[in-house]
């Protein structure tokens, strides 16, 4: 993992006067250590830390990094064509869109395309319009994938209210697309409205089209969301934050702060500057109120994060153990202070909303159409 | 073969990535063609992009590989036409 961060920092601020990592012995194990990139889903941007070396690493894992990271490279080119097509046929019927991580965070952060684990389209669709934008994006060759199969309105309604979003996944080219009528699982956890992100929305050029994406504090506490109601479990997700908290301006950082406070996410933020902090060892934040860095609870956020780094995977993932699930209630309930936040928590968790689980208990009691 | 002169761009519908820091992969998002461009590639790609004329990009490619004028307007030739047999270029007019 120490060789890992190494490697992570020289990518990300090796160009700035950030501690440089010192490098990967020789004597590694290179499996292993190939294993935990593709773990944390960076080998996009590890990889070109390591390709100066190629008689560091036995030559088939050198194979097997370029191939990831070529492979990558494809992967997220043709996300950028999707979600442009996408964005097209949704403005055709009028409905308006917004691009979350993906290709449009790549280029935000990373200014390029490929830097960026390519994982899927996440796309945030007017709420008014949710129903319609499904209707194009199955006509546009997408299939239900998450929830499967015909729907109902019980089973619809009942996974608006729990779930953040629908997975998609294309007839034939297979693509995977979460079109999203809210940020987040639970709506009180990133409490803007899409109507407001919309009026800041920052436009991309992606291929000849301008794609709608997050403003720039907006963007990062959105980030900081995700990653903790995840605890962090990849490290791809701290270093998004981190790259873009390290290149914003000082008045930015300072905004990022203001905005949080507004929001009711300061423990979140303050978990994730700490982080990056233990981490990566980027400059302390001196905007961070110094009682966050001594709340018990934000201390609590990320010692767990510091360990869902480490842990196996499968334990933070949408369909976690039971042995894991209270760990991860803890968790989620501890990121903000608000009452309806923490209800909405309760709520899923005595559901035992994980996955797709209400989707079959539903699907048990009501026959699909 | 007719030698290609002027400007050209990148066709609007093309999205580029660089790869392993000194290539670039291209894809024209209808039809779709993939193409992949080593360190020289990407430099005549680069050039392009920055607006440079096939003349200057023949130029940028002799300093940065520090190759003979015909062999880097050979390569630059090479290329476009490739490149336009793909669609991946269009003629800045």
């Amino acid at each position: 993992m120490r060789h890992l961060i190494a490697c992570l920092r020289r990518a990300l601020f090796g160009s700035h006067d950030s501690p440089a990592g010192d490098g990967v012995p020789a004597d590694i194990e290179w499996k292993g250590f190939a294993a935990l990139l593709k773990r944390h889903r960076v080998v996009p941007l590890v990889w070109p830390v390591l390709k100066p070396r190629p008689g560091a690493m036995p030559a088939d894992v050198q194979r097997q990094l370029a191939q990831e990271a070529a492979s990558n490279a494809q992967q997220a080119l043709f996300q950028a064509g999707e979600l442009s097509i996408l964005r097209a046929q949704l403005e055709r019927h009028g409905i308006r869109s917004i691009a979350l991580k993906g290709p449009a965070l790549s280029l935000q952060a990373y200014g390029n395309l490929a830097s960026r684990d390519a994982g899927d389209v996440d796309l945030w669709v007017d709420p008014s319009r949710y129903d319609h934008a499904v209707r194009v994006v199955l006509e546009g060759g997408y299939q239900h994938a998450n929830p499967g199969g015909a729907q109902n309105r019980v089973l619809t309604a009942s996974y608006r209210q729990h779930f953040h979003s629908f997975e998609f996944r294309h007839a034939t080219t297979g693509s995977l697309l979460d079109l999203h009528w809210r940020c987040a699982p639970n709506r009180h956890l990133f409490p803007v409205t899409f109507d407001d992100l919309w009026a800041r929305r920052v436009k991309l050029s992606i291929g000849g089209s301008e794609v709608a994406t997050l403003p720039g504090q907006d963007l990062i506490l959105f980030l900081c969301t995700h990653g903790a109601r995840n605890a962090w479990y990849r490290l791809k997700w701290l270093c998004d934050v981190a790259v873009l908290v390290t290149e914003s301006t000082e008045d930015d950082r300072q905004r990022l702060v203001k905005r949080a406070l507004q929001l009711g996410l300061e423990r979140v933020l303050a978990q994730a500057l700490l982080l990056s902090e233990r981490i990566f060892g980027v400059t302390r934040s001196p905007l961070l109120d110094p009682r966050l860095r001594k709340d018990s609870q934000v201390i609590d956020l990320v010692n767990t994060a510091e360990r869902a780094l480490t842990e196996d995977a499968r334990r933070w993932a949408a369909a976690a153990p039971l042995s894991a699930k209270l760990t991860k209630f803890s968790n989620e309930l501890r990121l903000r202070k608000s009452l309806p936040y923490k209800l909405h928590c309760l709520t899923r968790h005595l559901l035992r909303v994980e996955s797709s689980g209400i989707v079959r208990t539903w699907r048990a009691l009501l026959p699909t159409r | 073969m007719a030698k290609l002169r002027g400007d050209f761009r990148p066709h609007p519908q093309v999205v580029d990535t660089v790869v392993d820091e000194d290539e670039v992969a291209l894809l024209h998002l209808e039809t779709k063609a993939y193409f992949s461009l080593n360190a020289t590639g990407a430099v005549v790609w680069n050039g392009l992009k920055d607006g440079l004329n096939v003349e200057q990009v023949a130029d940028r490619l002799q300093e940065v590989f520090d190759v003979d004028a015909s062999t880097a307007t050979q390569s630059v030739q090479e290329l476009l036409q490739q490149l336009l047999e793909q669609r991946l270029l269009e003629r800045n007019d």
